[in-house]
């Protein structure tokens, strides 16, 4: 696929004023890789990440930064050499039921798992009549057992989402109904002042931000889990939770204020959960029972009393 | 509200998680190449920040992502799990099993060493002693110059030991848990040229069997068929608590050494054979004149048995020496039973024959005894006709046996006739268990009992003191 790529000649030339110290790097010899082969691949890893403008001096940067012998040893592995992949059996065999174990936490899943990326690493997928391994994808930008690893999560996540989706008949009639719940998510809110105020509030956010809030609150990571991802210590990522939480209220308030919203309003709208909400109407259609909105009133104004004088102080800070 | 944001993190509002769920990822998913740099850290500042931006928004490329770092840790975790235990030795049985028979040579080597010590302690003591011994027992108090009739009517005996028994039930009910079980047998031969030793052995393997208690528990099972055959048993019961273990164990070596004196000339060698079973003493006495060398020798790996085989290797020690000797005696060998029955024996322990002492009582008392005493409930008929005895003492045809309940009874014709004794002075009469028995020569005895009491007699029973 990278021998489509158009290569530049930027690239070109970085890649001829490199080829010689990089060949000799990756140790391609004793694999049958030849220097232009190689010289190949360069060009195709370069051409698929380096934008098109850029100059040969960016693109010898970039070439140092890959994992040549390792990307060498992928390659040599996908073009059928033997000893190739002697040396990634023995290294990474291991590992990789590892790693699929701890991915999918349990033992026949994880088999399954590593069995089917061993396929297609060693490319069960035919294309013009030659078989094609995925290790060809592999570039060495990262470090090989880390990308098989990467591959292996993919994997799972993609298994995962599809298997999620299939609800057994069972489970639907235990449900109450042969037909499965429409998702409830899309019900328009109450005050779509409340929708844009909030959009506009995140937007305002870094992207990093967005990530740290998404991990957190939507996939319930924990905070450690949520450090490793960004590679910052663990404390650091809950001052930042906390500042954000705090400052995405102030927003989401100041937004709707702005479109014409009272402080007060704005709070007890922000407050009341969408799906509590409906989950409420829907039980008020059955039988009478007291709104429990007073006490999330209260709350609300609790807290803006609290929060008032300190609102100055929280200045929402870059960590 | 306020307080609580500070303990547990702060919460968005749940429109935010909504919104923040609606973002459907743009554009196509970063490479595995790439999400491995930005996962390994490896990416330049432009690009990561796209990749931010796309994992701010993708959950999928999150969750590879979170998967990827997952930690190191994890992944030794499992690598225990799947790699099968290999190194079977290292397992987890083999090594519980290790520790626990590491625990039980340690109480061993323990014990040995306690009853070693013990031994030298006796040693030297009994060297300074010397015939103070004898001192010791003539000193004891005899304040009672109006002891009452020595021998009560056994009507009496019967209806006052019936209040007793009430009582002892309860008193034992406590301590009859710890009823424990430790067996050790000891022999002191009473040979007055050369009594030291052995005494000092006897003594000290008295006071060790102390320190052993309430760790053999695990024998009583085992014992009780071995038991019988050994030709004397005694116990200290933990409910006679240490002090009455004391009283009992000093008691024994002087005793021991003045009733070798009447027999002095004849060079006897009288044997005390202590088995502390939670049960009975016995004394027996041997006329005949062992060689002490094999005597000791054969003595000799008693001290050092551990405790629940200790009865059996001495009987058949005993039984060799008269064996070998040749020499059988008119007068019998006394024991315990494992269940508490009186065993006699005419055959230097060879053949034992059960001792019914109270045919003509129907006892009730016994019954309740033995429901009391909750150690050997699986015998038999013969519990029912027969007390349950713990300690016995013979002494050529005088024997006295003694068990729960104050249970003393007395023969005079070597076990053909017995009456019921119930020791008393000047209005308080034994109560409790009867947990030892001496009687140095035929007049005077001693009896520990389970409250911590010592009956002294010096005429054979007539007449008894308090101690």
């Amino acid at each position: 696929m990278s021998v489509t790529l158009p290569i530049s000649g930027a690239v070109q030339s970085a890649v001829a004023e490199m080829l010689a110290e990089l060949y000799a790097k990756s140790g391609c010899e004793k694999f049958g890789l030849d220097r232009e082969s190689f010289a190949a691949i360069l060009c195709g890893v370069a051409a698929k990440y380096i934008p098109a403008g850029a100059r040969a001096s960016d693109v010898c940067v970039f070439l140092r930064t890959l994992r040549v012998d390792e990307l060498g040893l992928a390659r040599a592995c996908a073009s059928g050499d033997n000893s190739a992949w002697e040396i990634f059996l023995t290294r990474y065999r291991e590992k990789l039921y590892l790693t699929a174990l701890r991915i999918a936490r349990e033992e026949s899943a994880a088999r399954d798992l590593a069995d089917s990326l061993y396929a297609e690493l060693y490319g069960t997928n035919l294309r013009d009549g030659a078989r094609v391994s995925k290790l060809e994808s592999y570039t060495g930008r990262g470090s090989l057992e880390g990308w098989l690893r990467t591959v292996l999560a993919q994997e799972f996540v993609n298994r995962y989402r599809r298997t999620k989706r299939l609800v057994s008949l069972d489970e639907e009639m235990e449900d109450g109904g042969q037909f499965a719940a429409p998702e409830p998510e899309m019900v328009p809110t109450a005050d779509s002042r409340l929708e844009s105020s909030t959009d506009a509030a995140l937007a305002a956010l870094s992207s990093k931000d967005r990530l740290v809030l998404a991990a957190y609150y939507l996939d319930a990571r924990t905070l450690a889990d949520v450090a490793r991802m960004l590679g910052v210590h663990e404390s650091t990522v809950s001052r930042k939770v906390d500042k954000l939480a705090k400052s995405l209220r102030k927003k989401i308030v100041a937004n709707m204020m702005q479109q014409g919203v009272e402080r007060r309003a704005a709070e007890e709208a922000m407050e009341v959960d969408v799906r509590d909400l409906q989950v409420n109407i829907r039980r008020s259609l059955g039988q009478e029972i007291p709104a429990a909105a007073f006490s999330e009133k209260e709350k609300a104004l609790n807290f803006q009393q609290k929060i008032a004088p300190r609102t100055k102080s929280l200045e929402e800070t870059e960590i | 509200m306020w307080g609580d944001s500070k303990t547990e993190m702060q919460d968005v509002p749940k429109i935010v998680i909504k919104r923040l769920q609606g973002t459907a990822p743009v554009g196509t998913h970063p490479d595995a190449d790439v999400l491995t740099a930005f996962a390994e850290k490896s990416l330049a500042e432009a690009e990561r920040a796209r990749v931010v931006e796309h994992l701010a928004r993708c959950s999928d490329c999150r969750e590879v992502v979170a998967l990827v770092g997952l930690p190191a840790t994890e992944v030794a975790a499992v690598k225990v799990f799947v790699t099968p235990t290999r190194a079977s030795w290292f397992s987890w049985p083999v090594l519980r099993w290790c520790a626990a028979a590491g625990i039980v040579a340690i109480v061993l080597v323990g014990i040995v060493q306690y009853r070693q010590r013990a031994r030298n302690k006796i040693l030297v003591s009994s060297l300074t002693s010397g015939n103070e011994t004898n001192a010791t027992v003539e000193s004891v108090p005899s304040p009672s110059a109006s002891a009452a009739p020595a021998v009560p009517e056994m009507k009496e005996a019967l209806s006052s030991t019936e209040k007793r028994r009430q009582e002892e039930i309860r008193k034992k009910a406590l301590p009859s848990r710890t009823d424990n079980l430790v067996e050790d047998r000891l022999v002191v031969p009473m040979n007055p040229a050369m009594p030291k030793a052995q005494a000092m052995r006897g003594a000290a393997a008295g006071s060790a069997s102390r320190g052993a208690l309430g760790f053999a528990n695990s024998g009583a099972g085992v014992v009780p068929k071995a038991a019988p055959p050994s030709s004397s048993s005694d116990t200290f019961t933990v409910n006679g608590n240490l002090q009455n273990a004391t009283a009992a164990e000093t008691p024994k070596l002087a005793p021991s050494l003045s009733g070798g004196q009447p027999s002095a000339a004849a060079s006897a060698a009288q044997t005390v054979e202590v088995e502390s079973q939670g049960e009975p003493i016995t004394v027996t006495t041997n006329s005949e004149v062992p060689d002490q060398l094999i005597e000791n020798k054969k003595q000799q790996p008693l001290s050092y048995q551990s405790s629940p085989t200790v009865g059996v290797v001495a009987a058949k020690d005993a039984a060799t020496a008269q064996a070998a000797s040749g020499m059988l005696r008119a007068s019998p060998r006394w024991s315990i039973g494992a269940d508490g029955s009186l065993l006699r024996s005419f055959d230097a322990g060879n053949t034992w024959v059960y001792v019914n002492v109270n045919s003509e009582q129907p006892d009730s008392r016994s019954k309740g005894a033995r429901t009391a005493e909750n150690t050997y409930e699986s015998n038999k008929s013969k519990a029912q006709l027969n007390p349950v005895f713990r300690a016995v003492a013979a002494n050529g045809s005088e024997v006295w046996a003694g068990g729960p309940a104050a249970a003393l009874y007395h023969s005079s014709d070597s076990g053909a006739h017995w009456a019921r004794v119930l020791p008393s002075s000047s209005g308080a009469t034994l109560i409790g268990d009867i947990t030892n028995i001496e009687f140095s020569d035929a007049r005077h005895g001693r009896i520990a009992t389970s409250a911590g009491e010592v009956w002294i007699t010096a005429d054979d029973g007539q007449t008894w003191t308090r101690q």
